[in-house]
């Protein structure tokens, strides 16, 4: 599949703070997620994207184009930023109007577009009437993403979209980024809240001191890592004798045993040889398991890994 | 009909096609964008409230310091304090400060809100934005400073101050100079530094005051004088200020190739230099 972004070795500084450093990766078409904990570059690379910042060195196209100084290929791309920075005098259609005039919407197509795409976000039309800085976060969230889709951009870039977003509106904004994946646009989404991208991203590049530490599908993310060593939590009736036997048999890394729920945490050196052992050594152990937990699949556990 | 005639499949009504956007995006597209934000952004409670105190408070000051005293024992003197109110102090003083407050901010209040993204991201070259930003922001003004040149004249034939008709209409003339060629240079300085109120006003020392005063060639950079060129055509003025009397399209083609000047200048700084909430906060 071709890429829509594609960067080569890619860096960014601004005086001698580091924002990216050397990145180079792939963006195919589809819902991607931009992982990183705060300053890892995730802001920094969006904007190199949307053309806002240049690379300080390396290279970084979009749709096959250099975004920086490119209104013709800004034609083909929606921001929504980070936080809940809006005009705050304006009201949301007054707001949408100018920005879709600047964007080049016909004139006499401006207010129906404006109010397709604020009936599109779902924000109350009784709301229309009041400025934005009377608005909560979610529903500035809302304002912010029709601002982006105004132009009926090839490429959706959100910036932290979900912040400040309850679960119901975090519900409907996946929804939408869905429904727009659906009819053809891609959308990148950078956050720190891992299970929505969980959930909606194909694909992920985790980001951390401004390096990738991985980018792909979230099955190959989990490939790679098959052979890192991997957690368990294991609910039974004697963990002690459960863990002394695991640790003869040699398997083990580490273990812990919570003294209020009496789980049995461990570490594993080799998933593979541990699962091939695992039902003969619990035999052997003659202990009752009763639940057994992986710490280590989710997309938190590999996003803490890859990061830690 | 009979029992084994096939059945005709049901009419779905065809829904044409949505046709895709097109978009045109141009100067004048732009400028009607960002004068609508300009505009709907001004006229605001809040807004409307603190134009109309700034716009009541010189007038008053005008009513106030017009009122009759022991040394305005004539029409004379009280016409020069209320002219050199005006001139000294709303024309070369209020009006250039205003005008460089205003469009300084212009693109360094939204970097600072973080809302700059948003207009960047847009379709359209970035010095066709700052230029449209520039001419909606000195539009909005000139409307403002026109409002607060008329109350000030109201102010004054309230005092009864002589000749006020001629000199309200040169000095309008030289307004619309003089509001343009600030506001360019206000927004120059405002994209050249986030301190740029410090920076003008070391402007108006070093070129206004001091170059402009050196009697050579080189004192057509400023732009004060040339204004005062422009205000010299009117007899009142040129007796109370000592001027003389001078042609006015050189001053004219000096204000405007001077505005030009830091438009371009304004224009093509914002195209090349990034403009970036996370590097302003770097700084």
């Amino acid at each position: 599949m071709t890429s829509i972004i594609q960067a080569v070795e890619l860096s960014r500084w601004y005086g001698i703070v580091m924002g990216l450093n050397n990145v180079s990766f792939d963006i195919e078409p589809g819902l991607t997620g931009i992982v990183g904990p705060n300053g890892a570059g995730k802001s920094t690379l969006i904007s190199i994207i949307t053309g806002q910042l240049q690379p300080s060195s390396g290279q970084l196209m979009v749709f096959g184009e250099v975004p920086w100084n490119n209104p013709r290929l800004l034609r083909r791309i929606g921001y929504c930023p980070e936080g809940e920075a809006v005009p705050n005098d304006l009201r949301p259609l007054d707001w949408l109007r100018g920005l879709a005039l600047i964007s080049g919407v016909p004139a006499r197509e401006t207010r129906a577009r404006c109010e397709a795409m604020l009936d599109k976000v779902r924000l109350p039309r009784e709301a229309w009437s009041k400025r934005l800085g009377e608005y909560s976060k979610g529903m500035r969230q809302r304002v912010k993403l029709a601002q982006g889709l105004l132009h009926e951009p090839g490429l959706l870039v959100l910036d932290e979209p979900m912040n400040g977003l309850d679960p119901m509106g975090r519900q409907e904004m996946a929804g939408a980024l869905m429904d727009l994946a659906s009819h053809g646009v891609s959308v990148l989404i950078s956050s720190h809240i891992l299970s929505e991208l969980e959930s909606l991203c194909k694909n992920i590049v985790v980001l951390n001191w401004g390096r990738v530490l991985a980018s792909g599908g979230q099955k190959e993310i989990r490939a790679d890592i098959k052979n890192w060593s991997e957690e368990l939590s294991i609910e039974c009736d004697q963990p002690e004798k459960l863990a002394r036997c695991l640790f003869e048999a040699g398997v083990l890394a580490g273990f812990d045993i919570d003294p209020e729920d009496g789980l049995l945490h461990i570490r594993v050196k080799e998933p593979v040889t541990f699962y091939e052992q695992w039902t003969g050594l619990l035999l052997r152990s003659g202990v009752t398991a009763l639940a057994i937990r992986s710490q280590s699949r989710s997309l938190r556990s590999i996003f803490e890994k890859v990061t830690s | 009909m009979t029992a084994d005639a096939p059945i005709p499949p049901p009419i779905v009504p065809q829904r044409p096609a949505a046709a895709p956007l097109r978009l045109e995006p141009n100067f004048w597209t732009a400028l009607r964008g960002v004068w609508l934000l300009t505009w709907r952004g001004n006229c605001t409670m809040r807004g409307l409230g603190m134009s109309a105190v700034a716009l009541w408070a010189l007038p008053l000051l005008a009513w106030v310091s017009g009122a009759p005293r022991a040394h305005h024992s004539d029409s004379w003197s009280l016409s020069a304090a209320y002219y050199h109110l005006v001139v000294d102090f709303y024309f070369f003083l209020v009006l250039p400060l205003v005008c460089v407050r205003s469009c300084g901010a212009l693109i360094r209040d939204e970097l600072q809100a973080d809302t700059l993204g948003f207009l960047l991201t847009r379709p359209a070259r970035r010095a066709a934005l700052v230029v449209v930003k520039y001419l909606s922001q000195t539009a909005w003004l000139m409307m403002l400073l026109l409002a607060q040149t008329v109350l000030l004249f109201c102010a004054g034939a309230a005092r009864g101050v002589p000749n006020l008709a001629s000199v309200l209409w040169i000095l309008l003339a030289a307004q619309a100079f003089a509001v343009p060629v600030w506001s360019a240079l206000g927004l120059l300085f405002g994209l050249f530094t986030n301190r740029y109120i410090p920076a003008a006003l070391l402007y108006g020392v070093l070129v206004e005051l001091g170059i402009g005063r050196i009697p050579t060639n080189i004192n057509t950079l400023s732009m004060m004088r040339h204004l005062k060129a422009l205000l010299a055509n009117n007899q009142t003025l040129r007796d109370l200020f000592d001027w003389t009397d001078q042609a006015v399209w050189l001053p004219i083609a000096a204000l405007l190739v001077g505005t030009a000047l830091f438009v371009a200048l304004s224009a093509a700084l914002f195209t090349f230099r990034e403009y970036h909430h996370n590097a302003e906060m770097q700084k």
